[in-house]
């Protein structure tokens, strides 16, 4: 029996040794756990605001007053996508937050918020739900900063997931960062790994249309158009166009290659031709296996095929992008994101107290109108029979005359001749 | 198709103001937007958002620097009324520097600054000259007033010394349709 355990507890010391050597166990992920920072994302419920906050009684309050004010505050969303722990309010924490996105208080929304949710929706699996959030943005309003795409990708990374470390990248090409080098190399590595299997991007399918012809009235009717940018639907071009976009400005073989993959993808021949061109004055030796992904009808494959190409490992190049990265950003990241944390819960704590303030004083002006209405009814009837004379002079005042409405001129009946014969037309005839 | 949409039409092509900034982190601040109604002349018309603010429903405020036809208008304007209509083309960041550089140096049209009287009109100076004993024989060319020239011409009025571009005749001058004349004597 030791013997047979012997070899087990070794493994798992070794395992514990080789903690931070990524690149032999393949399961292992880019990113160490102190980049995920749990701990100190924890802590944030230890504020004694989000102690105190019963998440039903929230829920419930802020949807009754969403109800009778159609208002919604962006610091309540914010409170309540901070301080969930479990997968039980998931659905409500979506829920307000299209509200929110949807009322005048979106300016207002916290970076927090976004953050929150992301985070929770992925400690509770719910993945679909997190990329069609994001997918949507002018309904739901989250956005990626480069710390969650990071966590984002590396936790697809370690579950295979190429399809969904895709849609993550596509993301990020959407808004155009392509600033940070671990997000860059990352978004890479899924698109490239996603190209050799495509599969699950959602389809929306096309809303029902009935048989017959029905037209329905609309105020303007929308031109058809196409920005090719936020309308983007195909997954190729999708992937495509991330993979030319993060791309565009390195001059090394890899990104070149990736860049003519991405155009390719993206259908813009004439782009292409210039990067081929480009390739062949400054004579670049392209990689093979990214050259071979373009698909086979392709029209100009054959001057693709007639750019100088040699073999080399691309997932082993991409990994050791994504490593160098790690150990350059690593560090530099968590420090700014235990920063944010904390700059965060001060933000929300201000927030709060404003929002206090400004509820305290509206609330104290309603409240002084109240009294000074009922002061006034008071008075009147005290002071009745003293102002008697005044009161009876001033119903005449009060007397409102409507305009009269006019009718119109009053007509007088015709008077119909009963010997009237109408007489009888010819149609002339005229010589021009 | 079945479904058939009735209504006015518009020559509007692009997004509303909306769901271009909805889709952008933090709104797009500092992106710049362009209405495609502008794009029809040769200088590049953009703006620059600065900042800002959601009303309820998809409706959308944002401040911006505008440049019109390759001029700058000094003050930010703000964008209200005009978000709702489906005309606006964001710019990728990589295109901008590209964009907004645009600009043909068209021939600026500089107007004569000065015109001679009507005929009448000049023989009544002379006389008045002679009586009030002037040595001048020639009338005192008449400086031209005219209107406030807008930010968005490209017109001037010659100063001392420069030739005009364009001449302001007495009379028909050349018509802008020629081939409407054909056959009758100006």
């Amino acid at each position: 029996m030791f013997k047979v355990l012997n070899p087990f507890l070794k493994q798992c010391t070794l395992k514990k040794l080789n903690y931070n050597n990524y690149q032999k166990f393949n399961i292992r992920t880019f990113l160490s756990q102190a980049y995920y920072c749990h701990e100190i994302w924890e802590h944030r419920l230890n504020n004694p605001v989000l102690q105190k906050v019963n998440l039903e009684e929230l829920y419930y309050e802020l949807d009754q007053r969403y109800q009778k004010t159609q208002q919604i505050s962006a610091v309540d969303v914010d409170i309540f996508a901070n301080a969930i722990t479990n997968e039980s309010y998931v659905d409500e924490v979506l829920d307000l937050v299209h509200k929110l996105r949807l009322s005048a208080d979106t300016g207002n929304m916290l970076n927090s918020t976004s953050h929150a949710v992301i985070r929770a929706l992925t400690q509770c699996g719910k993945k679909e739900d997190l990329l069609n959030a994001l997918d949507d943005r002018l309904n739901y309003g989250l956005f990626l900063d480069f710390y969650t795409t990071n966590l984002l990708l590396d936790i697809y990374w370690k579950n295979k997931d190429f399809t969904s470390g895709a849609r993550v990248a596509s993301q990020l090409m959407l808004q155009e960062e392509f600033d940070h080098p671990l997000s860059n190399s990352l978004s890479l590595l899924h698109c490239y790994n996603y190209l050799f299997g495509p599969k699950d991007w959602p389809q929306y399918p096309k809303p029902e249309e009935p048989e017959e012809e029905v037209k329905i009235r609309v105020k303007y009717i929308r031109n058809p158009y196409d920005d090719d940018h936020f309308d983007l639907r195909d997954p190729n071009k999708i992937v495509g166009k991330t993979l030319a976009m993060f791309t565009n400005s390195k001059n090394d073989p890899l990104n070149k290659s990736l860049n003519i993959l991405g155009l390719v993808l993206y259908n813009k021949q004439n782009l292409v031709k210039e990067v081929i061109k480009e390739c062949t004055t400054k004579n670049l030796v392209l990689y093979k296996e990214i050259i071979d992904l373009i698909p086979e009808n392709y029209e100009s494959k054959e001057e693709v095929k007639s750019l100088n190409t040699k073999s080399a490992d691309i997932q082993n190049l991409l990994k050791t992008n994504v490593e160098n990265s790690v150990q350059e950003m690593s560090e530099g990241d968590i420090a700014k994101q235990c920063k944010t944390y904390s700059e965060w819960e001060a933000n929300r704590i201000n927030a709060l107290e404003e929002q206090r303030k400004r509820r305290l004083t509206a609330k104290r002006l309603a409240d002084v109108e109240d009294l000074k209405a009922a002061l006034k009814e008071k008075e009147t009837k005290l002071w009745f029979f003293d102002n008697e004379e005044q009161i009876e002079l001033d119903i005449e005042t009060k007397r409102v005359y409507y305009p009269k409405r006019w009718f119109g001129k009053m007509k007088t009946a015709k008077n119909i001749d009963e010997d009237y014969v109408p007489p009888e037309v010819h149609a002339k005839q005229t010589n021009i | 198709m079945p479904y058939k949409y009735i209504g006015r039409t518009t020559s509007f092509k692009g997004k509303t103001l909306w769901e271009i900034v909805g889709n952008l982190k933090n709104f797009g601040v500092g992106r710049i937007v362009v209405r495609s109604v502008f794009e029809r002349y040769p200088e590049p018309s953009y703006m620059k958002i600065l900042k800002v603010e959601t009303l309820p429903t998809p409706e959308v405020v944002s401040v911006d620097k505008k440049t019109f036809r390759g001029k700058p208008f000094p003050r930010p304007i703000v964008i209200e009324s005009s978000s709702y209509k489906t005309d606006y083309r964001l710019i990728p960041k990589v295109e901008e520097e590209k964009y907004c550089k645009r600009i043909e140096e068209k021939d600026v049209r500089i107007f004569p600054r000065t015109f001679e009287f009507p005929p009448i009109m000049k023989e009544l100076i002379l006389r008045e000259m002679k009586e009030k004993g002037e040595k001048l024989t020639e009338v005192p060319p008449l400086e031209i007033v005219y209107s406030k020239c807008s930010k968005k011409t490209k017109y001037r009025i010659a100063k001392d010394g420069e030739e005009p571009n364009v001449e302001i005749v007495m009379g028909f001058g050349t018509p802008v349709s020629p081939s409407l004349y054909e056959g009758i004597k100006l």
